[in-house]
């Protein structure tokens, strides 16, 4: 927590070996910095390497050149079995396919992440799923399996389940590219709300210009090389909230900012952090209310 | 790392995935039933064998020592007597027999004291007639199969004739009796001791003695007693001839363990081929774990949890068709050959089926699940 870069590229490049010949550059060397808080979109035409990024980011897969720094920890040359654990607690994804666990309920999808860190009990995990699906306005879905609910909704859980392990970055992958419009510019305006009042760092691919407005920074991605564009965005976009939504919303987050309080409570009493880790946690804790007593101020 | 709230999951993942591709995984757990099943019904009939024959030799011989020369008929008849005297034994009596004819058949003569035909043949059961007893002179007992063989009446006066001394003499049919063992065709000719012993002309002597302990731990020290007094003596009891037996048992034992093998191979391979599909089938939800974090070791818990699931299945449900099988098939081969072998379910072979099984499964299933847990992220996202 030394810095508040969530996320750093150094000259990154990825070049896709088909043949011993042919090959593809699909990233041609970009260097970019994420801080904490930010919300970034990505915008650029099919194929100009926004997955292949967002991958590399994500460390689903190794660039061929350069450094991918996240919060401070080199992970370019990281094994699997570290990787799996910096995916875990510091990175969320958002696909454009939803990508949940069909046999699983919704709220078993958002419990998951967490149980798979060991952090929290079971009932914990629940609860912070509960919690963490009246933020998405699903709670009572928690219980529907991924076919009986629709795209919007779907990926709503989707965020819930990015959300769960308090990451500090959330990569998605052209998030509306399977619902509507209307349905779409909903889920774009819930990201930027959940990065305003909570302060959620968001990196967001997409060649939709409605989606990409939305962000406080936008870049483009054109043959593998990215530009900085302009720091204009669309400020009342989430408009399309009403005042109570907004105030659910609010009161979700509110809710859920204390049982994490609790959960590190219990923690520390059962040994499981030290004294330091537990100040430096309850120190992001507070930061985020906050950031969430500022916006209720502003909002009600 | 797996804590137990990611193993429920990991169950409930191999479990969701069973019951929604339900025709594969009964399929699956048919073939390792099978294989199961050949083994547990191999195994209980054997072991049902095993102990019909220990329990026979045992009626036959009782808790006793039979003690015989080396040639046919050169162990003096007096040391029953004597025998009979000691403390650890309870009886003694001697026995003589040779062959002979009668009536022109071939027959086998035994010559034994009255009342102790019983003892002696355990499976023999008296048909007609009357058995011979104390005073009895010039009578004999038949086999019912020489009766109809020689078209013998009770009551018929026969010529008995004794190879090794050349003699003959006539007899009364007193009764009939069933052996219960099968002496080939030769039918069995039974009279009193001191009769046969004239018969084959060698009085004195007798071919066995046949000596009762009082109790089964005295076996031992008895026959070492006896091994000192009568070094040259022929010392047989139930023990040593169960284990001659029990060598020919094992021999089958381990043929037909061997073919229940294969069956068991053609299991694993099944196991294999399922374990193989789902990884296919899954491949995408591999990606989506690894994106959440997800470690090699909880992919590879899924996946074997479902291999648990499936040869535990498969184990419970071979053990019952073994059961099932080993009792319809000694039924079948009792109609048969009329030899009823009661088949043996332990709780050793219900453990042994289940290790069986369930070792089978996960040898076969790791190498597949392996490779499921081992798939680049990516791949596993691309793939649809
Ligand atoms: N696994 C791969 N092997 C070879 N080439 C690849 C691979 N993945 C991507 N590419 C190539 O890299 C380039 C960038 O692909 P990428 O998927 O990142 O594009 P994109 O911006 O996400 O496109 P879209 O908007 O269609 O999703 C493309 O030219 C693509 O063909
Ligand atoms: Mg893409």
């Amino acid at each position: 927590m030394s810095s508040d870069i969530a996320i750093e590229l150094i000259n990154v490049k990825k070049i896709y070996r088909l043949t011993e010949e042919i090959t593809v550059e699909a990233i041609k060397g970009i260097s970019l910095k994420v801080h904490r808080g930010d919300f970034i979109s990505i915008m650029g035409p099919s194929g100009s390497g926004k997955t292949t990024l967002l991958n590399l980011i994500g460390t689903m897969d190794k660039p061929s050149s350069g450094r991918i720094i996240i919060e401070g920890l080199d992970v370019t040359d990281l094994p699997e079995s570290q990787l799996a654990h910096v995916r875990r607690e510091k990175i969320g994804f958002v696909f454009q396919a939803y990508n949940l666990l069909t046999t699983l309920t919704a709220l078993e999808n958002v419990m998951l992440p967490m149980l798979l860190t060991g952090k929290y009990s079971e009932s914990e995990a629940e609860e912070r799923a509960l919690k963490l699906l009246s933020l998405v306005g699903l709670e009572e879905r928690a219980h529907h399996r991924p076919i009986q609910l629709s795209g919007g909704q779907q990926q709503r859980v989707a965020i819930a389940r990015a959300l769960a392990n308090d990451p500090s970055f959330i990569l998605m992958d052209e998030p509306t590219g399977a619902i509507d419009t209307i349905t779409g510019s909903k889920l774009m305006a819930l990201v930027k709300l959940l990065n305003e009042t909570y302060g959620q760092t968001f990196i967001v691919v997409t060649h939709d210009p409605s989606v990409a407005m939305v962000a406080k920074k936008k870049y483009f991605i054109r043959d593998g090389l990215l530009y900085e564009g302009s720091e204009k965005s669309l400020h009342n976009f989430n408009a399309s909230f009403s005042d109570s939504e907004i105030n659910r919303i609010l009161q979700a987050q509110l809710k859920l900012l204390l049982t994490d309080l609790k959960a590190l409570k219990r923690r520390r009493t059962e040994g499981k952090i030290s004294e330091k880790q537990y100040e430096n946690l309850k120190s992001e804790l507070k930061r985020k209310l906050n950031l969430l007593e500022r916006s209720m101020r502003i909002e009600i | 790392m797996l804590n137990i709230s990611v193993l429920k999951y990991c169950l409930k993942f191999a479990w969701n995935d069973m019951s929604t591709r339900k025709t594969r995984a009964a399929l699956t757990i048919l073939g390792i039933s099978v294989g199961i099943s050949a083994l547990i019904a191999l195994m209980s009939i054997m072991g049902g064998m095993r102990y019909q024959i220990e329990d026979r030799l045992n009626r036959y011989f009782g808790v006793g020592v039979r003690l015989g020369g080396k040639g046919e008929m050169e162990v003096p008849d007096y040391l029953a007597e004597s025998f009979k005297m000691m403390n650890m034994v309870s009886d003694a009596y001697p026995t003589i027999s040779g062959s002979g004819l009668l009536g022109g058949q071939n027959v086998f003569i035994l010559g034994i004291p009255a009342g102790k035909l019983d003892d002696y043949l355990s499976t023999v059961q008296f048909i007609s007639g009357g058995k011979l007893n104390e005073t009895d002179k010039g009578y004999i007992l038949v086999s019912n199969g020489l009766m109809s063989k020689g078209d013998l009446k009770i009551d018929d006066r026969v010529e008995v004739y004794a190879f090794s001394s050349g003699k003959k003499d006539y007899f009364t049919i007193k009764g009939v009796f069933d052996p219960g063992l099968s002496f080939g065709n030769i039918g069995l000719v039974v009279m009193k001791f001191k009769e046969a012993q004239k018969l084959f002309d060698a009085e004195g002597y007798a071919s066995e003695i046949v000596i009762k302990l009082a109790s089964n731990d005295q076996i031992d020290p008895f026959i070492n007693y006896l091994k000192k007094l009568l070094p040259d003596a022929k010392i047989t009891t139930s023990k040593e001839i169960l284990s001659k037996i029990n060598e020919i048992l094992d021999i089958i034992n381990v043929t037909l363990l061997t073919i229940a093998s294969i069956s068991l191979i053609v299991a694993a391979l099944s196991v294999m081929n399922t374990i193989m599909t789902v990884v296919r089938d899954r491949i995408r939800e591999i990606g989506i774990l690894k994106a959440i974090g997800a470690t090699r070791s909880h992919i590879l818990s899924i996946f074997l949890g479902e291999v648990l699931i499936l040869s535990f299945l498969g184990g419970i449900f071979g053990i019952i068709g073994g059961s099932i099988a080993s009792r319809l098939m000694s039924d079948a081969f009792g109609r048969l050959t009329n030899i009823y072998i009661t088949p043996l379910i332990s709780v050793d072979y219900i453990l042994a089926g289940l290790s069986v099984s369930i070792s089978v499964g996960l040898l076969s299933g790791f190498y597949p699940s392996w490779k499921g847990a081992n798939i680049r992220p990516i791949e596993a996202l691309r793939y649809e």
